[in-house]
């Protein structure tokens, strides 16, 4: 009895089997995973799920803020489980391509509108590893309607770091102790390098070294302690839980009128804000140059260890070359690259659009050009930053030291990595 | 001892490891083979991606040599440790006393008391905690509405953000209070009524009874929860959004060692944490062993 039922039961098994396999393989899934906001987070799943739905398969989306994003897909690349669409960063591309943890595109992806800097731009050592998904550059986001309180109708672009002290200044002065001229942006490595560029500095040379000083790091936490001492930005706690989330930063808190942030990121920070905002170009140092320069604001790669790189490859093409692709995206990641794409969204942009591509057109104009790539570590030094900074902001440390300290581990990361 | 003998015991051993067999192949696979794959890979640099190469003892030269963060992390997570395993073994051995007294509704409070443990390492709970000390969060504004006193931004700011895991710790006594429970339950009531005759106060019959009868269940829980705490992961994962900050304030050294192998790449070096870890572990836990024999009184004890 005992042995019959079992001979039943694993001939059922074996018979079930192959249907269950079927089961499992039916249809091609691929899994999309990105940082973002929630208007970022709508317009992308918006695309993949009608995308799907047209092309028969399936489409899993993930996504998380910024400071997460990184880490969880560090454990998903290195478990050998990455998702076969990952969206990247300038920041991180070369290190990742470097790593062999992306695919190849050059073969799959023409890309024949892009421009020969938007294409290269997701070139490492002449690979197409990313495309581009929109343009964009460093932007200050402000509040409108309290600059205009302290008499500044629109943010001039050739505004210095003087300049902006004493306006911030005159912000902090309305409500004394609870709202500030601008966040405490000492911590934002994107701020410290627009910083040094406009003086004619860079953060990484050439051949991926350290390319500022420990003096230039100390002039740099001194600006923001003068700033902190005069009450321009708040004090140090305030700021010191940001992980670039939309909702983390002071603007969106209602904190502080002006914020650091990316161009793009107008359409994500508008959304959260009740108060109108606009963009104008970072400060610079007196009688330096801008600074700013034209990047991807965020690129689409496919993972090295993708099942069907082809079928990825087709979303990314369906994301920035098709009118459907295009307009459900809009201008959320950047002014898109390629030409017909923008000629489709122009005629129907809104205030907001219109000004993000003005801004990144103005910027193409007066641009520096493109830093060298960032080295392996580029992404550590990133937090690093964030975490020496606090230091001197809390006191923990002094402006000097903290400044040494600060070179000294960058140097140590990019000789680790 | 005959052959035949032999072999029906030969026999009977094989059963019985043929029934352990899933566990055995489950803890070679899954536990003993990563665990030697690790020791090896931290005498290594291994990014994940490319073959690890061999770099001796580097790794570990570099961790007592010159890795600040290293120290830090070790500081900061024994810092939790010497705060939260006495405040969460005094605080659940106070309410396992309450409610071996016997008051109505006791089960009920028991399961009540449990829930915290239930919940405490989840996700969840870590948000709401950064929630309730954020600088506008509830506790502060109880502060401010009952007291009138302005309190810090408990998280975000690097004296206090420790504390608030410490407190969150502390919240989840569930698990060691049943434990307690327990123990209470086996301590012989005539002893206390021998002791009140004789005129001992609550305070004498605690420490004269109640602690050195427990003392055995004190050490389980004592061991129990000092591995916890060098293991806590979570709580401090969550609050500081995966970064140890601000400052590095609530860096454990578990976390230290995931950001290093999943957020930089470094899994060789994160190997060799790993066995620093397990060193340590294994040296706190020798410790409390040794000492015990001179303060824990077994009852069983030949002594």
């Amino acid at each position: 009895m005992t042995a019959l039922t079992r001979r039943h039961f694993i001939a059922a098994a074996a018979v079930a089997m192959p249907w269950f396999h079927a089961q499992a393989q039916s249809g091609t899934r691929l899994r999309c995973f990105w940082w973002g906001n929630p208007d970022r987070d709508k317009r992308t799943r918006n695309l993949l799920n009608t995308y799907a739905r047209s092309n028969n398969l399936q489409i899993s989306a993930e996504s998380l803020g910024w400071g997460e994003y990184w880490t969880k897909l560090g454990t998903q690349v290195a478990g050998g489980n990455a998702p076969d669409l990952i969206q990247m960063d300038y920041r991180y591309i070369f290190e990742y391509a470097r790593r062999n943890t992306l695919f190849a595109l050059d073969k799959l992806l023409p890309l024949a509108d892009f421009s020969p800097y938007d294409r290269d731009s997701g070139k490492v050592d002449g690979k197409l590893y990313g495309v581009s998904l929109g343009s964009n550059s460093k932007a200050l986001v402000y509040d409108t309607g309290t600059l205009q309180k302290v008499g500044v109708k629109s943010m001039p672009s050739d505004l210095t770091w003087d300049d902006f002290g004493r306006i911030a200044g005159e912000i902090s002065q309305i409500n004394l102790g609870k709202y500030w001229g601008s966040s405490d942006s000492s911590r934002l490595e994107q701020v410290f390098e627009q910083w040094l560029n406009s003086g004619s500095k860079l953060l990484y040379t050439a051949d991926g070294k350290v390319a500022f000083t420990p003096d230039d790091v100390a002039a740099w936490f001194d600006l923001w302690d003068k700033f902190r001492k005069a009450g321009v930005i708040p004090p140090a706690d305030v700021g010191a839980t940001n992980n670039a989330r939309v909702e983390e930063y002071e603007i969106t808190r209602g904190l502080a009128a002006m914020s650091f942030i990316h161009s793009n990121q107008l359409l994500a920070f508008q959304a959260l804000n009740k108060n109108k905002l606009a963009i104008a170009m970072y400060p610079r140092v007196k009688g330096g140059s801008p600074g700013h320069y034209v990047k991807p604001a965020m690129l689409m790669s496919v993972s090295a260890k993708s099942k069907t790189p082809e079928e990825a490859a087709k979303v990314i093409n369906h994301m920035v070359t098709s009118a459907d692709g295009v307009k459900t995206l809009g201008l959320e990641r950047g002014v898109p690259c390629s030409a017909t794409a923008r000629a489709m969204l122009l005629p129907e942009a809104d205030e907001l659009g219109k000004q993000q591509i003005e801004f990144v057109a103005m910027v193409a104009k007066a641009a520096t050009p493109l830093p060298p790539p960032p080295p392996k570590g580029a992404g550590e030094i990133e937090n690093l930053l964030r975490r020496v900074a606090d230091s001197v902001a809390f006191g923990k440390v002094s402006l000097k030291d903290g400044a040494r300290q600060f070179h000294a581990e960058c140097v140590n990361i990019l000789a680790r990595a | 001892m005959n052959a035949s003998a032999k072999r029906a015991r030969w026999r009977r051993d094989l059963i019985g490891y043929a029934f352990l067999a899933p566990w055995l192949i489950g803890f070679v696979v899954f536990s003993l083979g990563p665990v030697l794959a690790s020791l090896y890979l931290s005498f290594t640099k291994f990014d994940l991606l490319t073959t690890p190469q061999w770099t001796g003892l580097d790794n570990y030269v570099r961790m007592f040599g010159s890795d600040v963060r290293f120290w830090h992390a070790l500081k900061v997570t024994f810092t939790y440790m010497i705060l939260e395993v006495p405040l969460k073994l005094t605080f659940a051995l106070l309410v396992a006393m309450a409610l071996d007294k016997g008051i109505r509704g006791a089960s009920l409070y028991r399961a009540l008391f449990y829930v915290p443990s239930l919940l405490g390492g989840s996700v969840a709970i870590a948000v709401l905690w950064r929630q309730l000390f954020a600088g506008n969060g509830l506790v502060n504004q109880v502060l401010l509405w009952a007291f009138g006193i302005q309190g810090p931004a408990w998280i975000a700011n690097p004296d206090t953000s420790l504390y608030t895991l410490v407190l969150l710790a502390v919240w989840q006594f569930g698990s060691p209070m049943i434990i307690f429970l327990a123990g209470l339950r086996q301590v012989p009531h005539d002893l206390y009524e021998a002791a009140s005759m004789d005129g001992a106060g609550a305070w004498r019959r605690f420490r004269k009874i109640t602690l050195p009868m427990l003392a055995p269940v004190v050490f389980f829980n004592l061991v129990l929860q000092v591995i916890e705490g060098f293991k806590a992961f979570t709580p401090a994962f969550v609050v500081s959004s995966g970064t140890g900050g601000p400052v590095d304030s609530m860096l454990f050294y578990t976390l230290y060692l995931y950001q290093e192998a999943f957020a930089y790449f470094r899994m060789g070096y994160a190997s060799a944490l790993a066995w620093v870890l397990l060193i340590v572990i294994g040296i706190f836990t020798a410790i409390s062993f040794f000492t015990s024999k001179y303060w824990v009184y077994y009852e069983d004890d030949s002594r």
